[in-house]
């Protein structure tokens, strides 16, 4: 029946199977990742960098958790920003700029290196079902795979369709085979499916482009790297550079609007509003006569220049018109033309908190299927999927963080609960609990649970130990110690401070960096204290008013999300719930009355009515078994 | 925090609220629940720091300064028999709004949370002491006390509220979202959040809400009913009257006497007009004592009221006495009747001020018709003057003041240049605050309206 067998799949070797794949694999089952190109693991389809506001956040959760998206994008960065440091050290994020080419490479070694990992190119063309249970899969070749959980994690791939223009045709990236079976067959499975739309811009030769007009924008002069076990100092070895559109370009845009497959109805997919293509920045903000791009190499080894901001579906000749009315780009060469995809999306309202479909067990979807977009969204569901998907088959109870656990526990949540009408991208505002999701403390949230679940190693384990227990003590001493006020550094600077002050009185002071006293030597730190355990205790003592304000609605939810909902509860009998929203209960099954709160639409007097209900449930039980 | 959560969450809180339909009756009722509930009887009620379950105590109910608000009757009914099947405490207290407010705001004080709407039913079915039928079956009987027109002059105010507030919420979703901008877009090339429009931004919207706060006298009257003082010389028939109004098929909704001011007061919905009628008992029994106490009690009570009602006796010409009534009344609305229409008519009514005076028989009714009519045309005239948005309940004004609070908050936090994630923790606060008045739930719309303000996205 099976030519072959593992204990779990994954299909796609994207960012979300590579996470995937690695984690099922480091928690002792036999994995198999199957790519239609084993040259193109972990390709960036898009822009050559990974991080952000937010994305950041999300990498540093992946290192914590024991994901390998951190480790790759530091050893592959040949750019570091540190962003947002205007701001508090909550919405701190890094980013990074890698080499495409770098990033392959690292990743398909590094899962080369992981026992009981193996990787297979082949096309999967179905999802072998079996009483409601994925039981494997189908090649093309003919082959069939028993495999023990099925991760889904096809990208772009799945009826994917080009649009440069007039022009259209299949593709799963440009140049690569679109996935036309299996999306067929995933559509076949009865799920809410959708179109999503998502574009990129040309890229150019940069020996084509003068750079000399451009505002450099450099990397940090010290690096931040993604992940905690980065030990080694990183290298800033390119630069970016920041330009901007003009009236001319826009006047092109509008003149050749007839002709954008955005425009011209030819498009059907929602695109993401916060990531829009040039010509949807010209018609809904009209007023802007400018709108910023930034030019990002693409690798050391490479002529390659992706231009940020400028995503496009409009024609090649239109997108040349537009290169050449701008100042440095004017003889610019197109390696590649922009173009936008559609491409299939599963409505993630069909998933479980574990992102195991609710319509199969041992079936599991993550990244762009469910409706995301970026790099380290699908990173961060892919290592999800992995870990439950090696639970299931070891019929262990699945993993959900919380929303006050990560981001990453946000972003699972947000799908599952309320579906997506646009490609979803994680931003800092979805965090209700912003302040306490820092990447400083990203590896005392979630490393822990890495631990338990395996996916941290020994080594890691150690050194994260080992920095927790440096900001214990050290914080213990900056609690208690006194600070000398005639130090120099109180008198040079004209600081009025009692005699003797706590230094945790000092600190309260929001121009008083610990780091600078520790520099200047009014607090002698133990060595081995590193930038990042001062900016964790720093942030604890600054903030503490915040953060424990905060800790209070943290609690709250806590209790909410304990109180959980019986798979079985049948809400279409719940006499005072109208129908519609008894019908969104119904679609989301939230597995706890926290996540039933957070469905869109369902008011608080109908969780009262479901309260009511949950509690004469259980005291009929308690009554029935007396 | 949204509204939702905490009922979920906020089961082990201590909930106080007033619990007699508000403003009607003599008697207000507060009730407190949760484990803090005897603990704060205890600190503001002297006498109840010792006492037996299930039985009353009566002693002067204090505010934190130590100021007697009013003398009350407790009782503590220990869990689990109690209307919540938690430890409850019941404050019977005197019925003027005022004084309920600030003995439940004493609470407040000594850590018990208002109560949401139907939350002490929600308890009470929650652990088993009712099921969801009857909690219903209550619910639609405090609904039915309540006059029609009542009703749908409050809904109207509400409506007017929630016009009122929805531009301070739509500017406050606003200013989050440039702030959230601020924090999410760095490297979008946005402007700059400028802080010193921010803080006038807060500015007005906390004059805003303070200008709203200062609704809540006004409706309140509305909500506990218009206070009618009846007052005549005695023998004017003036106890019948209150009788013959309040005694024929009307929704009476306390029976319960005032017990220290000699006032007997009753709440009525005539045509579905809220009324309070308060008849002195100092002029009822003053016929044998000095007139002057009686013309003295009959200007403490017409102090509190909103209306005064004279009667007049129609089988006697016009004296001294009645000059003396009428000219009290002067500087207030007033109604006046001539009672006593089934004898003959001895009066002369020549006089601008009775011109319009009603002639009626408490013995007969005849002549009441007219009198309700004109009840109704006090209450409409009384809705038409004031501001259309007015704070009818203390849940309401709570809000409104909480929105302010955190506003003040995140202003003070702009000032010393807290980082804007910070600050949206404030702003964010009186947006929650705000979301429980209009009773919408916080969503998605704060991105929404990032993209559409905000070119965003490289």
């Amino acid at each position: 029946m099976f030519d072959e067998q593992y204990d779990v799949v994954v299909i796609g070797a994207g960012h979300a199977g590579c996470e995937a794949a690695s984690a099922a694999a480091k928690m002792g089952l036999s994995t198999a990742l199957y790519t239609m190109n084993a040259d193109l693991i972990a390709q960036m389809s898009c822009n050559p960098a990974v991080g952000g506001v937010a994305k950041g956040h999300l990498v540093r959760e992946i290192d914590a958790l024991g994901g390998i998206m951190g480790v790759v994008a530091d050893e592959a960065g040949i750019q570091f920003r540190l962003l947002n440091t205007s701001r508090g050290p909550a919405v701190w994020s890094p980013r990074a700029q890698e080499d495409k080419a770098a990033y392959r490479q690292i990743m398909r070694r590094i899962l080369e290196r992981t026992p009981n990992l193996f990787i297979k190119q082949a096309e999967v063309v179905s999802i072998l079902l079996a009483d409601g249970q994925a039981v494997g899969i189908e090649l093309l070749d003919g082959r069939r795979v028993r495999a023990g959980a099925t991760v889904v994690t096809t990208g772009t791939f799945l009826n994917g369709l080009i649009h440069i223009g007039e022009r259209q045709f299949t593709a799963g990236r440009n140049g690569e085979p679109a996935s036309v079976s299996l999306g067929n067959c995933i559509r076949d499975m009865g799920f809410e499916w959708g179109r999503l739309k998502t574009g990129t811009p040309p890229r150019l030769d940069s020996r084509t482009i003068d750079f000399g007009v451009f505002e450099p924008q450099p990397g940090d002069e010290t690096p931040t790297p993604f992940s905690f076990r980065t030990i080694r100092p990183l290298e800033n070895r390119i630069c970016c550079y920041i330009t901007h559109t003009n009236t001319r370009i826009h006047d092109i845009i509008n003149r050749n609007m007839a002709r954008s497959p955005l425009y011209s109805g030819q498009i059907q997919g929602i695109g993401p509003r916060y990531c829009p293509s040039i010509e949807d920045k010209v018609v809904k903000f009209a007023d802007k006569d400018r709108h910023q791009i930034v030019l990002e190499p693409e690798g050391v080894d490479t002529h390659e220049v992706y231009v940020n901001g400028m995503s496009t579906s409009l024609p090649i000749d239109v997108q040349r018109e537009m290169l050449s009315q701008m100042r440095g780009l004017e003889s610019a060469d197109m390696i590649r033309p922009g173009y936008a995809i559609e491409y299939d999306f599963v409505q993630p309202t069909e998933l479980r908190s574990s992102l195991e479909t609710k319509k199969y067990e041992r079936l599991f979807f993550a990244g762009q299927i469910n409706g995301t977009t970026g790099y380290e969204e699908a990173a961060a569901q892919g290592l999800i999927a992995g870990v439950n998907a090696a639970l299931k088959t070891k019929g262990a109870d699945p993993l959900v963080l919380g929303r006050q656990d990560g981001y990453i526990g946000i972003l699972v949540d947000d799908l599952v609960t309320k579906g997506t009408s646009e490609p979803y991208r994680m931003f800092t505002s979805r965090a209700e609990f912003r302040l306490n999701l820092r990447i400083d403390n990203a590896d005392a949230r979630l490393t822990p649970t890495g631990r338990r679940l395996g996916l941290v190693s020994d080594e890691h384990w150690e050194a994260h130990r080992a920095r927790q227990s440096r900001i214990a003590s050290t914080r213990q001493r900056v609690d208690t110690e006194k600070v000398n006020a005639s130090h120099e550094f109180f008198t040079s600077r004209g600081l009025d401070v009692r005699e003797r002050p706590a230094l945790k009185s000092v600190l309260l002071r929001p121009e008083i960096r610990l780091a600078e006293l520790i520099r200047e030597g009014v607090f002698v730190a133990d060595a081995g204290l590193r930038r990042e355990d001062i900016l964790s205790i720093e942030t604890g003592i600054k903030y503490a008013g915040y953060l424990k304000q905060q800790e209070r609605e943290i609690e709250k939810v806590r209790k909410a999300e304990s109180r959980l909902i019986p798979e079985d509860l049948d809400y279409s009998a719940m006499s005072g719930l109208s129908r519609e929203i008894a019908e969104k209960l119904t679609r989301t099954r939230p597995r706890s009355v926290a996540q039933a709160t957070r469905i869109p639409g369902v008011t608080p007097a109908s969780i009262s009515i479901l309260l009511f209900h949950l509690e004469l449930r259980r005291n009929q039980r308690r009554n029935g078994v007396s | 925090m949204s509204s939702a959560l905490d009922r979920v969450t906020g089961m082990d809180d201590t909930i106080v609220a007033i619990s007699t339909p508000y403003g009607r009756g003599a008697i207000g009722l507060i009730r407190i629940s949760g484990p803090l509930a005897a603990r704060i009887a205890a600190k503001h009620l002297p006498t109840a720091r010792s006492w037996m379950p299930r039985s009353s105590v009566r002693g002067l109910w204090t505010d934190a300064e130590g100021n007697a608000l009013d003398d009350v009757l407790a009782t503590l009914y220990p869990q689990p028999h109690s209307y919540t099947g938690e430890d409850v405490v019941e404050i019977s207290a005197h019925g003027n709004p005022l004084i309920l407010e600030r003995i439940v705001e004493s609470a407040l004080a000594s850590g018990a949370r208002q109560a949401g709407p139907g939350e002490f039913t929600w308890r009470a079915v929650a652990n088993g002491k009712m099921d969801l039928l009857q909690a219903e079956a209550i619910r639609d009987f405090i609904d039915a006390q309540t006059g029609h027109q009542a009703r749908v002059a409050l809904q109207q105010m509400e409506g007017g509220l929630s016009r009122r507030i929805r531009p301070i919420k739509d500017r406050l979703i606003d200013l989050i979202a440039t702030f959230e901008a601020a924090v999410d877009f760095v490297d979008d090339d946005l402007e700059t959040l400028n802080t010193a429009a921010a803080a006038r931004i807060l500015e007005a919207l906390g004059a805003d809400l303070e200008s709203l706060s200062e609704t809540y006298g006004f409706g309140r009257i509305l909500a506990g009913g218009l206070r009618l003082v009846i007052l005549g010389k005695p023998n004017v028939g003036k106890s019948s009257l209150f009788n013959r109004i309040i005694g024929q098929d009307r929704a009476i909704v306390t029976d319960i006497p005032g017990t220290t001011r000699d006032v007997v007061s009753e709440m009525v919905a005539i045509q579905g007009v809220p009324l309070r009628f308060c008849d002195t008992a100092g002029i009822r029994s003053t016929s044998d004592q000095v007139e002057e106490i009686g013309v003295a009690r009959a200007v403490d009570a017409l102090t509190e009221a909103d209306v005064a009602l004279v009667v007049l006796d129609g089988s006697a010409p016009l004296d001294e006495e009645d000059a003396r009534v009428l000219a009290l009344v002067r500087e207030i609305q007033h109604v006046v009747v001539v009672n006593k229409s089934d004898l003959d008519e001895r009066i002369e009514l020549d006089g601008e001020k009775i011109s319009c005076a009603i002639r009626l028989s408490a013995k007969t009714g005849e002549g009441l018709p007219e009198l309700e009519a004109r009840f109704g045309e006090l209450l409409a005239n009384r809705i038409e003057g004031p501001p259309e948005a007015a704070l009818t309940n203390a849940r309401q004004y709570e809000a409104v003041r909480g929105a302010r609070a955190a506003l003040d908050h995140a202003l003070q936090a702009l000032k010393q240049n807290t980082p804007p994630e910070m600050t949206l923790m404030d702003l964010y606060g009186g947006l929650s605050h705000l979301n429980v008045l209009t009773g919408e739930a916080l969503t998605d719309d704060i991105l929404d309206r990032v993209f559409s303000k905000f070119c965003v996205g490289k």
